[in-house]
């Protein structure tokens, strides 16, 4: 597998990682913002379970495709970020088991143990970043390096770029090799030393024509014709080309490494920046404490001054986007802070404004009601009142009526009661007289009869009935 | 013959039967009226009865006040009585 292929690969896992790292900050949040009144709720708990549970699984893969990596991409921070993605999965699969162990003992000693690492977690979290930028940022110099060394291209740079989310350090800093890359043809750089421009038209020469360039200059030629003779002969090129075309900067790197090569460090694979220059100081150092130098070493010493100046504008390049990226970050994070905050601000103006309308209109709403209310209730205390003036009244001529009534009847009563005394009395009176009629005058018929049965009956003239009797005393009256 | 029914000698000397209703002593005079029926019709006859020695006579009342004493006798007594009999 070549270098460029492997780059892709891990771009892609440090991409998955990256995304993964965004959904977990916002599980993150959202399991914050879940956690009222210092506990988590049973639901959140589920879903914590399943979310640290599926980002221990991305952290594994992530884990096992750096693995692949660390003999082509390694780094002073590799064990550091390996140890740090350890600890967040060490961690998360411990808050695993104590949610299992909550959700099944409801033990109030793990909610805030739960509590207490879920706090933790966010400082692991943050470790973790650190470590990935760090880790980034050594990739970004790899990538640097051999895209120099033309080991990948600006298409395989382009395409790795396009696979990472834009937010994502990997993504501006493949971003910034490529617009190095493109300033590689920027006409100041080219023109830094007319010198590189030869080489760089022999190489041209070289390619065009397919003939074979000397590798090496031969040290040993230290003479002053010798370094003229090849000077002219170039110019005399240049000459027979009658319109000399400016070397690109690719064009002058690739001569600079043709003309370096072995002459110093090339494990730039294991190298960060600051090494490759003090490599090229201490080269530099050395071939300018010499009191003569051969044609060779001039050129060799024009060059590495080339390749200090090329690196150093790289690396103040990548300080100075990091530095404005940090401060560029910082201004928007902070215009977004204040932006947030103003529109927090009008949210809650015209929220206020609203509650201000609502409440107003709530007020008037049950002003409204309540005097309604008071209206009806009105209507019925006087409807209330007309009913017992009303009754009141009925019972004033009831009372009356009944009072009269009862008076007639009482004289009713008493008519009847003399009536019956009247009565009485005559039956008194009556009975009385009866009485006295009785005791006047008594039946002795039994014994009368008796004696009249045992003597004789005469009867001296002729009786007349009662009736004839009370007539004659009626006529004779 | 029936409890209450008594013969008696009229004025021509004949035999007649009277049903004594009753006989009412008046407790102020001492006088007894009785109270009859004859020939088995409803006319009532109103005598004044005299005992003497065993003979009893029957005599016509012809005093007027004494007719009035009569009838309220009739009415209060022997109607009441007449009327407990039955």
């Amino acid at each position: 597998m070549n270098s460029g292929i492997q780059l892709k690969e891990m771009s892609l896992a440090f991409n998955n990682l990256f995304k993964s790292n965004k959904v977990f900050a916002e599980v993150q949040y959202m399991l914050n913002e879940s956690k009222q009144n210092n506990a988590f709720s049973k639901d959140t708990l589920y879903t914590m379970r399943a979310e640290y549970q599926r980002r221990i699984n991305e952290l594994e893969k992530f884990e096992r495709e750096l693995d692949k990596f660390e003999k082509f991409m390694p780094s002073s921070n590799f064990k550091q970020l390996k140890e740090a993605l350890a600890n967040q999965r060490g961690h998360l699969s411990k808050m695993c088991v104590s949610i299992s162990s909550f959700i099944e003992l409801e033990n109030l000693e793990i909610m805030e143990s739960l509590i207490s690492n879920f706090e933790e977690q966010a400082l692991i979290g943050d470790a973790l970043n650190k470590e990935l930028s760090d880790f980034n940022r050594d990739l970004g110099f790899n990538l640097f390096f051999r895209a120099m060394r033309n080991e990948i291209t600006l298409v395989d740079l382009r395409l790795m770029a396009a696979a990472f989310e834009p937010d994502s350090e990997l993504f501006t800093n493949i971003n910034n090799i490529i617009s190095y890359i493109e300033l590689r043809d920027n006409e100041k750089l080219a023109t830094y030393d007319p010198t590189l421009t030869n080489y760089a038209e022999d190489e041209q020469k070289k390619d065009k024509k397919e003939v074979p360039v000397p590798e090496v200059v031969p040290e040993e030629k230290t003479d002053t014709q010798e370094q003229t003779a090849t000077v002219s002969a170039v110019s005399a090129v240049q000459d027979v080309q009658q319109a000399p075309k400016e070397p690109t900067l690719q064009e002058k790197l690739d001569a600079i490494k043709f003309k370096t090569k072995g002459s110093i460090n090339q494990d730039v694979q294991n190298l960060t920046v600051e090494d490759a220059l003090a490599t090229i100081a201490k080269d530099i150092a050395i071939l300018e404490a010499k009191e003569k130098l051969s044609v060779s070493e001039k050129f060799k010493l024009s060059q590495l001054k080339e390749k200090q100046v090329l690196f150093q504008a790289y690396y103040e390049n990548i300080e100075n986007q990091e530095v404005s990226k940090g401060e560029t970050k910082r201004d928007a994070k902070l215009a977004k802070t204040i932006e947030a905050i103003s529109a927090k601000q009008q949210q809650i103006a015209a929220a206020k404004t609203q509650g201000e309308q609502y409440e107003s209109k709530v007020l008037r709403f049950l002003s409204a009601r309540y005097q309604k209310k008071l209206k009806d209730q009105l209507v019925t205390l006087r409807f209330k009142k007309g009913k017992l003036t009303s009754m009141q009244k009925m019972s004033s001529v009831a009372r009356f009526d009944k009072q009269s009534k009862k008076m007639a009847r009482q004289a009713r009563i008493k008519g009847t009661i003399r009536q019956l005394k009247t009565f009485r009395d005559s039956i008194v009176a009556e009975i009385n007289a009866m009485e006295s009629d009785f005791q006047r005058f008594s039946s002795v018929k039994p014994e009368t009869v008796e004696r009249m049965r045992q003597g004789n009956i005469v009867m001296l003239e002729q009786p007349i009935t009662l009736e004839e009797a009370t007539a004659t005393h009626e006529m004779v009256a | 013959m029936m409890d209450d029914q008594l013969i008696v000698k009229n004025s021509e000397g004949k035999d007649e039967v009277i049903n004594v209703i009753d006989i009412i002593l008046d407790n102020e005079t001492g006088k007894r009226y009785i109270f009859y029926t004859m020939n088995e019709t409803d006319d009532i006859y109103a005598s004044i009865l005299v005992e003497q020695e065993n003979n009893f006579i029957i005599e016509a009342i012809s005093n007027d006040e004494e007719y009035a004493l009569v009838e309220e006798i009739l009415r209060n007594q022997i109607v009441i009585d007449g009327g407990s009999d039955e």
